[in-house]
């Protein structure tokens, strides 16, 4: 007796719907690019210098959030919720950043020595991101260690509250401006004939070797084998010996050090941050976590920079095509279609997922 | 399921039904006009001085009553959370020292209770609004901060006879669009002494056509009603004039990258951008122009929501242009005589800060004017009672006409815009001093008598 | 060997102590740090020699003593002397800590980094005085706090139960000045009569008629006769102004408790606690053991209650509560649509918002007289009332149901949730933008919603109390659909799916006719709610509608307890009505500048403590402890000498 159907008989109107999309986007996405290009056939439309610069533009803020999406990434990886306190991991990180920096400033080293500047500033950030992180898993998932995915959720929507009026009451509702940037820092650079914005630079920089580092770190050390033993199946790995509860301790204490990078990053580029800097962020980087693969730390910093740059190329080129007024309001229209579109053609993300034993199916 | 149980919750939802068109004709008595709580008077009307009864017998939208030694009430409906805190906050100690200055009313003290919150949302106007419409005898509001609370609060207020003044809304569908018609939330218990943002709109765009000798202008809102109104408004005028918007575009509150944007405004080839929207997106735009190609020599240009020292200091923001109510009220005086000098004075001995926007003024002024109208409407007992029949008060306020009020002086017209509507722009010279900056005023604009916006001459 | 109980130990566990001690100094830093002494000095609780912001330093005492007293009597025997003085200890390590920070910031001016350290929090601190009084108050407060808070430990669990419940109500009381105020003010006869028909006919008739028609018909009249008794009498008032003098007095910044009162507030409330406590666990005990026959009739008549308060309660409750209260159905309905979404169906939806937006534009754009969109079909022409635009709200719900739910049929839960966070906020940027500005009045929003007719009169949207029947009559259909679907044919083939898809598709579900149903479902009822919220503000703008809308749902559904009706309400009811959501403001004004930090910690304490919801389904509440319940059998097992098997294995 057979059960169920044989598979040629179920291309149901899901499918139908589903390829529409699939046709519709692609027709879409093109009219729109053809528009844009006659536009500039025109004369009317954007230099190239500036889809140059917007193109840097988003992959320097991508590289941000591929570098929050890393700390999502690896917290689903090995525990299967959304963290989403982890943008306020990441505000931590900027605020406190900009005392060491104002500090710096007034003696004199912000100016005087940028590079010693911006690296005490990026450790007494990351270090604080890092306690927060440690902090939070320590208190609050800890204990829920078994508990339906719903539950920690709720706990991190908690945590993410709970952290952002915490900063408030503590370091007050105004805005914090990081100090004017070094004088060596500001202006342009000229890298294999694009010129960029020469915080920029450092920005897309810093966050590849962050990464780097990472996925070194990830692959080659004892401890990176353990959180990928945990993230693959965590009660084998406990069997084997790897103390589960350092090694998640230790994912997100790692999470935590990269959002704190971010963090000073994100100040290079904005100078101002306040209590609630971390939210926005922290929402688009898991949708670059989901869009490059979750779970996949590659994917995680892959999908933070398409999604910069869906941002911040996706409105001028597809939509302005179409004669849409005001496409930059629509930014993240386009990003989150972008994320809908592309686990449409590719439903486990970008580079696809790596999930534990018992998250998969 | 049987059909015994079926039945029943049938039954249940004829219960529901039942009850619901039943309960419909009792609204009368239970809704909150507070006027007609307090209007039930003692059992004998007596006589005043005058011979007449009293109280008088009240008006369409009721009257209170307040007893010998009770205080006069009146309330505050303020933005005093939440990012436009700052402007809330100010406006409340704009009240508190009219209050000062005003004094008591034909004997009684005036009580401003509770500051509601209007949290800058519709919500909170209208919880706000009915938290203050339940409490018995008040008699005016000061509020709201922002234009989108009011609507709501007005739809209470208005039933409820309770007048309204702000001192910060801008909205012109609040109350009139110079040419005759009434705005889209025009109530009639409605008033406000800070400026129609078509006066903004269009006397920034004077300033941008006749003296920058603009043609080519882009506009950036943020997707809030006020500044989406206001740089529509500009733009219409602008248009008008004869000038260009190249692109009208905006962000999103929150947004930190600014290059789309300006790469957007960019491909229209503007000579300025004009962004009245608030911090921090203001500061982000200032600071990332200079990234953006084609953008070098565009002059920026803000409106009040980014009149603030922080922003002036920033040196991006070095020559940028800012329109906004006019600050510059030293030569005038207030209802009771009190200069402005004065009143900033004392502003920051109180409240350890100068005034962070011309808001407070403004409230001064309505405030004075809420207290004055009061004072001038109340009928008094023979026993040191007052009454106050709130349409009265309504149409007193309505005809105010050359109120002297720190910010000008004020009439209002039929529609409710009682300000002096005068708008200046202001010229960031130089970053390391924000508040010359703040106070560098280089053109002067206001309302004619026909709705056109004339220059004033300073 | 049998386990049998621990040995009782000797020596007390300083740690645990000395932990206590620690956490109350933390805890006092962290409350005077973040600014809520400073703001809570302002209010008063009684009189001026209680603010609330000395409240707060003093439970944090009162708490360290209790958890200090707790540990010294953890497995152990501990006389009321050894409480007092391990309570006492606690408090003064709280104290001593407390002392180091009150001198730290008299000595360094922290301003600059600590921005609500300000110099009136350390006059707070200091009592006025100089830094000496400070360190006296902290230690002298911790101390005398840590000895309360072990007297408290000694108390048996209904006597500390009657102190601080007595205690929180002379706080309510307190901070509910407004709304009790009005209730007392506004109070008539009317209600009185009005509920009282219907109590007694149907104690009566309930114990002399059968169920059936008849029964019914009978509540009906009673009910009816009360509504026309309530409606006739209306005018009578009970003038209780003299009470509002003397329970309350003016003060500057509002009005607050008079000494007297809180006395007495305090005694009653006291009493109440101490005596209803035998009956009202005889109650729980009697419902507990009931057979379902006579549970259903127990629950009919609760149903049946709840109907009759949810009609005349808003009689007597006045506008503030009335207002409070369609805000919270309005979230309630909206919590009733997201438990069927994701209670029922198990599909994380975290874009439940644009359902919600789609409802409140439709309505606004079809029956606003100054929208742009307008049609004339002759038979039927814009501006619509709220009923004719009814059916096409549920036409837009429905298809965007459907288009939410077609594109992610085949995705796996998380990927489900952060997919329909995007749709939630595509919705609103394009109910925003200047792009569909023509249709959805963009950033300026859609104004003038009238009221909605009904018949010979209409609820218009400022009459909180109408408006609360129609949330009321929404949010009763909500629940009917709710309950109707938990045990029906789609119903169980959700639950099925929730369990496991792949099996549940073997079994021959239709998956994908179950998550469309179950989006479209949800759909429906948030664009119920949308409509009610667009006509009781009269305006709608698109900041409204934003993601943090979703959550809030969300969190009101796992708090109250989710996949059961009851629990919802109590979480809107908690969440909202009490602490306020997210943009509107709640019972509790007073906390407004700290809501959401409360908010926030509270979300993590009850999922720490209570995960299951403050109204659980019975089900739900056991999965969740499923740990607990499994240790306890093995536990029970080995008591009862099961241990030679156990020894094997």
């Amino acid at each position: 007796m057979q059960l169920l159907k044989p598979r040629s008989f179920r291309f149901s109107w899901v499918d139908t719907f589903l390829w529409a999309i699939r046709i519709g986007a692609l027709v879409f996405i093109l009219v729109g690019v053809l528009g844009t290009l006659s536009k500039a056939v025109d004369g009317e439309g954007l230099t190239a210098q500036a889809w140059r610069e917007l193109i840097v533009t988003g992959l320097a803020q991508g590289s941000m959030y591929g570098l929050i999406a890393l700390g999502y990434s690896m917290v689903y990886g090995v525990l299967g919720f959304i963290n989403f306190a982890h943008g306020e991991v990441f505000m931590a990180g900027a605020v406190t950043g900009f005392f060491a920096a104002n500090a710096l400033a007034d003696a004199g080293v912000w100016e005087s020595q940028p590079i010693v500047g911006l690296g005490l500033t990026i450790l007494v950030s990351m270090a604080t991101s890092t306690l927060v992180a440690v902090l939070i898993e320590r208190l609050a998932y800890r204990p829920l260690r078994g508990a339906p995915r719903l539950i920690p959720l709720i706990t991190s929507i908690g945590m993410s509250f709970f952290l952002q009026y915490t900063f408030r009451g503590l370091f007050g509702e105004s805005f914090k401006s990081y100090p004017v940037l070094p004088t060596v820092m500001q202006g342009r650079i000229s890298i294999f004939g694009l010129e960029i914005l020469k915080t920029q630079m450092v920005v897309i920089a810093t966050a590849a070797v962050a990464m780097a580092g990472l996925y070194t770190y990830v692959t080659r050390t004892r401890m990176g084998r353990a959180m990928r033993a945990i993230a693959e199946d965590r009660e084998i790995a406990a069997l084997m010996g790897v103390n589960v509860n350092r090694v998640i301790a230790l994912t997100f204490a790692v999470g935590g050090a990269m959002a704190g990078v971010a963090g000073v990053l994100w100040a290079l580029l904005f100078r101002q941050v306040y209590f609630l800097t971390g939210f926005l962020p922290g929402i688009k980087a898991f949708t670059a976590a989901v869009l490059g693969g979750i779970g996949n730390m590659a994917g995680a910093y892959v999908g933070g920079l398409a999604l910069g740059l869906f941002e911040s190329v996706g409105p001028l080129l597809v939509l302005d095509g179409w004669g849409i007024p005001s496409v930059s309001q629509l930014k993240d229209v386009v990003a989150f279609s972008a994320l809908v579109l592309i686990l449409i053609f590719r439903p486990t993300g970008l580079l696809g997922e790596r999930l534990a034993v018992e998250e998969r199916g | 399921m049987n059909r015994l149980t079926k039945l029943r919750h049938l039954g249940v939802l004829l219960v529901v039904f039942a009850l619901f068109a039943a309960a419909c004709g009792d609204d009368d008595a239970t809704t909150t006009t507070a006027g007609t709580a307090a209007t039930t008077t003692t059992a004998a009307a007596t006589t005043t001085t005058a011979g007449e009864e009293f109280p008088p017998a009240a008006g369409p939208a009721g009257g209170v009553l307040i007893e010998a030694g009770a205080p006069v009430e009146i309330r505050a409906l303020q933005a005093i959370s939440g990012e436009v805190a700052f402007l809330g906050v100010d406006q409340v100690r704009g009240i508190e020292l009219a209050m000062e200055d005003f004094g008591d009313i034909h004997g009684h003290t005036v009580n401003l209770g509770t500051v509601e919150d209007d949290l800058c949302l519709g919500e909170g106007g209208g919880a706000g609004a009915t938290v203050i419409a339940a409490q018995p005898g008040v008699l005016g509001v000061i509020g709201t901060t922002c234009s989108g609370a009011a609507v709501p609060a007005m739809a209470i207020f208005n039933e409820a006879g309770i007048v309204m003044i702000s001192g910060s809304n801008t909205g012109p569908s609040l109350t009139s669009d110079f040419q005759g018609n009434a705005g889209e939330n025009y109530f009639p218990f409605y008033l406000r002494t800070a400026h129609n943002d078509l006066i903004q709109g269009g006397a920034a765009a004077l300033f941008a056509y006749d003296v920058l000798g603009l043609t080519a202008v882009c506009t950036i809102h943020d997707g809030d009603p006020y500044t989406s109104g206001l740089a529509g408004a500009f733009g219409n005028a602008f248009e008008v004039l004869g000038g260009d918007i190249v692109v009208a575009t905006s962000i999103n509150k929150g947004d930190t990258d600014m290059v789309p944007v300006l790469t957007e405004c960019a491909a229209g080839a503007p000579e300025a951008i004009y962004f009245p929207i608030f911090q921090p997106e203001g500061d982000f735009i200032l600071q990332q122009r200079g990234g953006v190609a084609g953008l070098e020599d565009v002059i920026m240009y803000g409106a009040d929501g980014l009149i603030t020292p922080e922003l002036f200091s920033l040196p991006e923001a070095e020559g940028a242009y800012f329109s906004g109510p006019d600050l510059g009220f030293e030569g005038n005086a207030g209802f009771t005589g009190e200069t402005y000098t004065n009143l900033v004075a004392r502003y920051e001995a109180a409240y350890g800060e100068a005034p962070v926007a011309a808001f407070h003024a403004h409230t001064y002024d309505a405030t004075m004017m809420l207290l004055n109208a009061i004072e001038s409407v109340a009928v008094q007992g023979p026993d040191g009672e007052l009454w106050v029949d709130r349409q009265a008060l309504r149409d007193f306020l309505y005809a105010t006409a050359g109120f002297p009020g720190v910010t000008g002086s004020l009439s209002c017209d039929e529609f409710g815009d009682c300000g002096a509507n005068t708008v200046s722009v202001s010229f960031n010279e130089d970053p390391s001093d924000p508040q010359a900056g703040i106070a560098n005023v280089v053109f002067r604009a206001g309302k004619g008598a026909g709705g056109e916006i004339v220059v004033i001459d300073s | 060997m049998a386990i049998t109980e621990a040995p009782p130990t000797t020596s007390v566990d300083l740690r645990k102590v000395l932990r206590a001690g620690l956490l109350g100094a933390l805890g006092f830093v962290f409350v005077a740090t973040i600014g809520m002494v400073e703001t809570f000095s302002t209010k008063n609780v009684i009189d001026p020699i209680l603010s609330l912001g000395y409240t707060v330093l003093m439970a944090i005492a009162v708490w360290t003593g209790y958890r200090g007293a707790k540990a010294a009597a953890a497995d152990r025997e501990a006389g009321a002397g050894e409480r007092i003085l391990y309570g006492s200890a606690a408090g003064l390590i709280g104290g001593l800590g407390a002392a180091l920070y009150v001198i730290w910031i008299n000595t360094f001016v922290v301003r600059e980094v600590l921005s609500n350290v300000s110099p009136r929090l350390i006059e707070l601190l200091n009592l006025g005085g100089g830094m000496g009084s400070g360190i006296t108050l902290a230690i002298v407060g911790g101390v005398v706090g840590g000895a309360v808070g072990a007297l408290l430990s000694l108390a048996s669990p209904l006597m500390r139960r009657a102190l601080i419940g007595s205690f929180l109500w002379v706080l309510i009381v307190g901070f509910l000045e407004v709304v009790i105020s009005q209730i007392l003010r506004e109070l008539h006869l009317g209600f009185i009569v009005g509920l009282a028909i219907p109590t007694v006919a149907a104690l009566v008739l309930t114990r002399v008629l059968r169920q059936g028609p008849a029964l019914i018909l009978g509540l009906l009249a009673s009910v009816a006769v009360g509504v026309v008794a309530a409606i006739n009498l209306e005018s009578v008032g009970l003038s209780m102004t003299f009470l509002i003098d003397f329970v309350y007095e003016s003060r500057v910044g509002g009005r607050a408790l008079t000494t007297p009162a809180a006395v007495a507030v305090f005694v009653l409330a006291f009493v109440l606690v101490v005596v209803t406590e035998g009956p009202r666990t005889r109650a729980r005990a009697r419902v507990a053991a009931m057979d379902p026959e006579e549970r259903q009739r127990w629950l009919f008549g609760a149903v049946a209650v709840f109907l009759g308060l949810g009609v005349f309660l808003p009689m007597l409750l006045g506008s503030v509560v009335n207002e409070l209260l369609a805000t919270t159905g309005i979230f309630l309905l909206m919590g009733l649509g997201l438990n069927i979404v994701i209670g029922y169906a198990g599909l994380l939806d975290l874009g439940y918002v644009a359902f919600f937006a789609v409802g409140a534009y439709a309505t606004a754009i079809l029956t606003s007289p100054l929208s742009k969109v307008s049609f004339d079909w002759g038979f039927i022409a814009t501006p619509l009332n709220f009923w004719e635009a009814m059916p096409f709200v549920i036409v837009a719900a429905a298809i965007a149901g459907i288009l939410v739910g077609t594109p992610v049929i085949r995705m796996r839960g998380d990927y489900l949730a952060i997919v329909t966070l995007g749709f939630g906020e595509i919705a609103r940027i394009l109910f925003l933008s200047d792009w569909l500005t023509g249709t959805t009045g963009g950033a300026q929003g859609v104004s003038r919603i009238p009221s909605i007719p009904l018949g010979f009169t209409e609820i218009k949207g400022t009459d909180q109390q109408m408006i609360f029947y129609a949330v009321f009559f929404f949010v009763l259909i909500a629940a009917y659909i709710s309950w109707r679907l938990q045990d029906s044919r789609t119903g169980r083939s959700w639950m099925a799916m929730r369990e496991d898809e792949q099996v549940a598709e073997t079994m021959g579900v239709n998956i994908v006719r179950a998550k469309l149903q179950a989006f479209v479902i949800g759909a429906i009822i948030a664009s119920f709610s949308g409509a009610l919220f667009a006509v009781k503000f009269g305006t709608i703008f698109p900041a409204s509608f934003s993601l943090i809308v979703s959550i809030t749902v969300l969190v009101v559904i796992i708090v109250g307890g989710m996949g059961n009706i009851p629990g919802v309400a109590v979480g809107a009811l908690v969440m909202i009505g009490v602490l306020g959501g997210r943009n509107s403001p709640g019972l509790l004004r007073e906390f407004e500048g700290f809501k959401l930090l409360i908010y926030g910690g509270l979300l993590i304490l009850m999922m720490l403590k209570r995960p299951e919801g403050l109204l659980p389904s019975r089900r739900r509440a056991r999965e969740l402890h499923q740990d607990e319940a499994l240790q306890d059998a093995w536990l029970r097992a080995e008591a009862s000498g099961e241990d030679d098997a156990r020894s094997e294995s």
